[in-house]
């Protein structure tokens, strides 16, 4: 049994699953220390800077102007379409709804947004960047929700380094003890309108500081990839590689190696499991187009699926062995998933400043790190949140409001309009046991795979902090001056999902009667088989959490690599 | 709802000038809107509020519109956070 695809000739020695964020630095890393590696990806290639047929399209060139297309919106992406960066120009780097259903709540829906091509997510993602410090990792352990994390900051440091090395941070050298600084290149500058904010944080709010983002775009070349040229809209893919991708940093690097191989349309349906081995032994696939099944072999398995798609895979692989699942043993698989709060953004004008204006389009904004619960515990809430936020000059649209019009309403519009600046809160999500995903007895999908069935609820800690964090930033903008303008959106926390921060239900832990995962990212109960994306992750922190994934696998990989070589595994 | 309220409009533009909108001075356009406007002014979900939106939009996402205003710069190669605004000059637009 077993078709090991013809890998130059050999076998692979691991099957890395996805080709997003993880996946693609599980491949570099893996390559890079003389692993053949074979990659599946479930969706369709996707060619650097080909592939990217939107980019720099001007609004008067897309058929609904970079709205998104309401009608196809509603049939084929009610959910994905609730992103922020599934618009017109991007929504085909998103999945379509109806041929990848899953199950949730009506009463409490979680929008899983999700991207199945190659580079997954990489293309659309943010790229906001922020380590994690002990506090974050200590979280667990002193308020004992959740279970203690197995690493802490000294074990993923300098990991840390070696993906912001790579991948290209632009960022300050802030100082700020829980957001530790990294290897940064030249920082995005900050507006006047945001530097007054700074300068009154810093004199009236002891303790909390604005600080330029962190993003993974590049100020200057780095590593064959160009700097930014401030176009704009980054989630119609970039040409020059300005910002991180796998399609623009870790493939390619991959490639290099000549041990990659690479598999599209090739949906992994679950691991196989031999129980006399005590390992598993190859993924069971699906083509995506023909629905023709396949056993593939490898001595390695990597699972960088995304958080859900990996647990879906790990609870699909059921035997007798494991009846819940691969890795389930503990019963912990499918729970404690979590996802960022996302707070009602506060929009503010800032008068005084309309001698100035930006040129160019600054793909970051400003962060206001965590401030509360640092030193203790001193709300009535645990753990805290940080801001991400940005300020403009704003242009025509805010001619959408008011009833004026002809020629004077269009000579109001076309002026430069008030600084606007507004921020958003993100806050930590406590690991709960009945935010879970389960299997689906109901229909199955096109492929004949049990639907995921996702039950989230946000819970009081996450409502409190909400509060908090509404209050304290309408503190802070009206002792800068500005006036608060109207709250964005009407929730106080947007729904589960939409952070797309989603991470849980494999987590990390010591303790293998709870936890999935040992601190090397592999499954306690089948060793050769690791889980390095969101669903290793045991507590969620406030920052973004995807340098802390790259991280853990580029850590876990080597960890991999080096126990492969020495037999050990 | 809006493209009955385009009819209606119509209707009611052929009934007091004898022409439709488009082929009206621009004295009797803005008298048509003006009543329109003041119609709806307290509803936030008329065909007025709608009819304006959608102009809005749709002039200001037009080559027409975009390069009438703006100084239209799909590729600014840098950022300057601080820019002295020129009186006069048109401002930029990105995308
Ligand atoms: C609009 C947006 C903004 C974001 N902003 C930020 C940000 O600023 N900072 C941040 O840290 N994070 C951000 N994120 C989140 C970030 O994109 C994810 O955390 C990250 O992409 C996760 O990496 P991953 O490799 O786990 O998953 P993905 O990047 O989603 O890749 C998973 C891949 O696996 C493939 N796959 C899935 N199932 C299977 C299967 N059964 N068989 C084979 N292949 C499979 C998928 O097709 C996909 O290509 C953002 C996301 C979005 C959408």
């Amino acid at each position: 049994m077993g078709s090991p695809l013809p890998h130059h000739g050999k076998p692979p020695d691991a099957i890395v699953v996805g080709s997003g964020i993880t996946g693609g630095w599980a491949a570099k890393e893996l390559c890079e220390r003389g692993l053949q590696v074979l990659l599946l990806e479930r969706g369709p290639n996707v060619v650097h800077g080909v592939d990217y047929v939107t980019e720099h399209l001007a609004p008067w060139m897309m058929p609904f102007r970079g709205k998104i297309d309401r009608r196809r919106a509603i049939e084929h992406q009610p959910i994905q379409s609730k992103c922020y960066a599934c618009d017109e120009y991007a929504s085909h780097f998103f999945v379509d709804d109806r041929q990848h259903p899953y199950e949730s709540d009506a009463s409490r829906p979680f929008s899983w947004i999700r991207g199945y091509q190659l580079g997954g997510r990489s293309i659309t993602w943010g790229r906001q960047v922020y380590r994690w410090s002990d506090l974050d990792f200590k979280a667990n352990a002193m308020d004992g929700n959740g279970i203690p994390w197995p690493i802490s900051y000294a074990d993923i440091a300098s990991w840390y380094d070696h993906v912001e090395d790579v991948i290209g941070v632009s960022g300050n050298r802030d100082g700020v003890p829980e957001l530790p600084d990294g290897r940064f290149l030249p920082p995005m500058p900050l507006t006047p309108v945001e530097m007054a904010l700074q300068t009154r944080l810093q004199t009236s709010f002891a303790g909390r500081r604005l600080i330029s983002g962190r993003v993974a775009v590049l100020t200057v070349p780095h590593r064959g990839r160009a700097a930014c040229h401030y176009c704009g809209p980054c989630e119609r893919g970039c040409s020059l590689g300005a910002y991180f991708s796998s399609l623009s940093s870790t493939l390619p690097a991959a490639k290099r190696t000549g041990n990659l191989q690479i598999r599209t349309d090739t949906i992994v349906e679950r691991v196989l499991f031999d129980p006399s081995l005590g390992r598993a032994t190859g993924v069971a696939v699906i083509d995506a187009s023909t629905h023709a099944r396949e056993i593939l072999c490898a001595p390695l398995i990597f699972l960088c699926a995304s958080t859900l798609a990996s647990t879906q895979i790990l609870l699909n692989s059921r035997s007798e062995t494991f009846p819940g699942g691969l890795g389930n043993s503990s019963g912990t698989l499918g729970r404690y998933l979590m996802d960022h709060a996302m707070f009602r953004a506060v929009a503010a004008e800032a008068p005084g400043f309309e001698d100035w204006t930006v040129f160019g389009q600054r793909p970051s904004g400003f962060y206001i790190p965590r401030f509360r619960n640092r030193d203790g515990h001193s709300t009535d809430f645990l753990r805290g949140y940080a801001y991400q936020g940005g300020s403009f000059r704003s242009s025509w649209a805010r001619g959408l409001q008011g009833s004026d019009f002809g020629v004077p309403a269009k000579e109001r519009m076309s002026r430069l309009g008030p600084w606007n600046i507004w921020v958003s809160g993100f806050g930590e999500c406590l690991p709960r046991r009945d935010n879970a995903v389960t299997l689906s007895d109901g229909p199955a999908d096109t492929w004949g795979l049990p639907r995921l069935k996702i039950s989230f609820a946000w819970g009081e800690n996450e409502f409190r902090m909400a509060e908090d964090a509404a209050l304290e930033a309408d503190l802070m903008l009206a002792a800068a001056g500005f006036k608060t303008t109207r709250n964005v959106s009407d929730d106080p926390i947007a729904q589960g999902g939409l952070a797309v921060h989603e991470m849980g239900t494999a987590r990390m832990g010591d303790d293998r009667t709870q936890s999935v995962l040992n601190k090397w990212n592999q499954v306690h109960d089948a060793p050769n088989v690791f889980v390095t994306d969101g669903a290793c992750m045991a507590s969620s922190a406030c920052q973004n959490p995807s340098l802390t994934y790259m991280a853990l696998t580029a850590r876990a990989a080597t960890h991999a690599a080096t126990l492969y070589k020495q037999g050990r595994l | 709802m809006f493209l009955q309220g385009l009819r209606t409009f119509s209707v009611r533009c052929l009934e007091k000038y004898g022409m439709p909108y488009a082929g009206l001075s621009a004295e009797n356009q803005r008298i048509a809107l003006g009543v329109e406007a003041e119609a709806a002014c307290d509803q936030p979900h008329s065909f007025y509020r709608r009819l304006r939106y959608w102009t809005v939009i749709g002039y200001f996402t037009s080559e027409v519109g975009v390069r009438a205003h703006f100084d239209y710069q799909p590729m600014p190669a840098h950022f300057n956070p601080a820019e002295k605004v020129v009186l006069g000059a048109r401002p930029w637009i990105y995308v």
